[in-house]
């Protein structure tokens, strides 16, 4: 395995990093687990997962990934080989998300995080990323930038 | 995200599915007001879609918050799985009809000449389609989605594959002709 560092940090990340959003939808439990295992083994130190996942998103399978991924940590406890990064979704139209409309204000992050802890039975996550901007831009594959004059942009700053 | 960081429940944070403005505001906000810095962007990046290196790579590098590359076999397209409308059953675009982001009559064709190339050079194609995301110097890790154990095991042992010169040009021309047809 290769390795870089995360950003500026001291941290190194393999530079192969296990994706898991099928964990829970097109894979089982059982094959999440066979995944980290092999994954472990063979130096992939970097994981990635979201609170939406798995996907598609749908209500019955929101936050299942992260729960396979708890669940390998309590068995093994190896949480501490593992560089592990999730996301905070933003705004959705899915309402079983805090209620849809989510944004990246404290009280709606405090939940997803506290939440997404639980589920991944940790203390901690390495890197906590903001699944998609709120404002409006483009992304998804959108081409085209359109400018809505009315919205709200000084938000940004107090969502650090 | 600072209360959490000082509270110690997150290390790092990060963003995703975002532009270059958006990642250029936000290093410059925690700069200027001495907040935690975005070390990361996740957003999609394979051969299919190249737009990160128009104006978010530059950023990365100079500033150090690398690319997680995610969709990087863009569905698997570029595992050469849906060549010649193959649909295998169980594989995602198979159980997830609306997934078309990288279904058109451009990624079809370029699909079939990226897939030569890898012939040519006696790679697998999945493995030449990841290992060309890992050596860009903006990266900082590829993301692989695997839903068997033989995906997974191709998939990370991409990074023992060589890609010389030769290889990544051929490449460079098809992207030429065919400019990412799955922006």
């Amino acid at each position: 395995m290769n390795y870089k560092k995360l950003g500026s940090t001291d941290v190194d990340v393999s530079t192969i990093c296990l994706g898991t959003m099928t964990w829970g939808e097109q894979n089982s439990k059982a094959d999440g687990f066979e995944q980290m295992d092999y994954a472990i083994d063979n130096g992939v130190n970097f994981w990635d997962t979201a609170e939406i996942y798995a996907i598609p998103m749908k209500e019955e399978t929101y936050g299942e990934t992260e729960n396979i991924i708890g669940e390998w940590f309590k068995k093994t406890k190896k949480r501490d080989k593992v560089i592990l990064a999730t996301k905070v979704s933003g705004p959705t139209s899915k309402e079983y998300i805090r209620g849809g409309g989510c944004s990246y204000d404290k009280e709606s992050m405090s939940e997803a995080l506290e939440k997404s802890l639980k589920r991944m039975q940790t203390d901690y996550i390495d890197l906590y990323q903001l699944h998609w901007p709120e404002r409006n831009t483009n992304f998804f594959g959108q081409q085209g930038y359109e400018h809505d004059s009315n919205e709200k942009i000084g938000l940004l700053l107090k969502r650090f | 995200m600072k209360k959490f960081v000082d509270a110690g429940k997150i290390r790092y944070v990060g963003l995703s599915n975002e532009t270059a403005w958006g990642l250029a505001k936000c290093l410059e906000l925690s700069k200027l007001k001495n907040l935690p810095k975005m070390m990361a962007v996740q957003n999609p990046y394979n051969l299919l879609n190249r737009t990160y290196e128009v104006g978010l790579a530059e950023i990365s590098v100079r500033e150090q918050s690398g690319l997680l590359a995610y969709s990087p076999l863009a569905f698997g397209y570029l595992s050469g799985k849906y060549r010649n409308n193959n649909m295998p059953k169980g594989s995602r675009i198979d159980l997830f009809k609306d997934f078309t982001r990288y279904n058109n009559e451009n990624s079809i064709k370029a699909i079939e000449e990226y897939y030569k190339i890898s012939q040519k050079f006696n790679l697998d194609f999945a493995q030449m389609s990841i290992k060309f995301c890992e050596i860009q110097p903006f990266v900082t890790s590829v993301i692989i989605g695997a839903t068997t154990m033989q995906q997974l095991k191709t998939n990370v042992e991409s990074v023992n594959v060589k890609l010389n010169n030769e290889i990544i040009n051929e490449i460079n021309e098809i992207q030429k002709i065919y400019p990412n047809p799955c922006p």
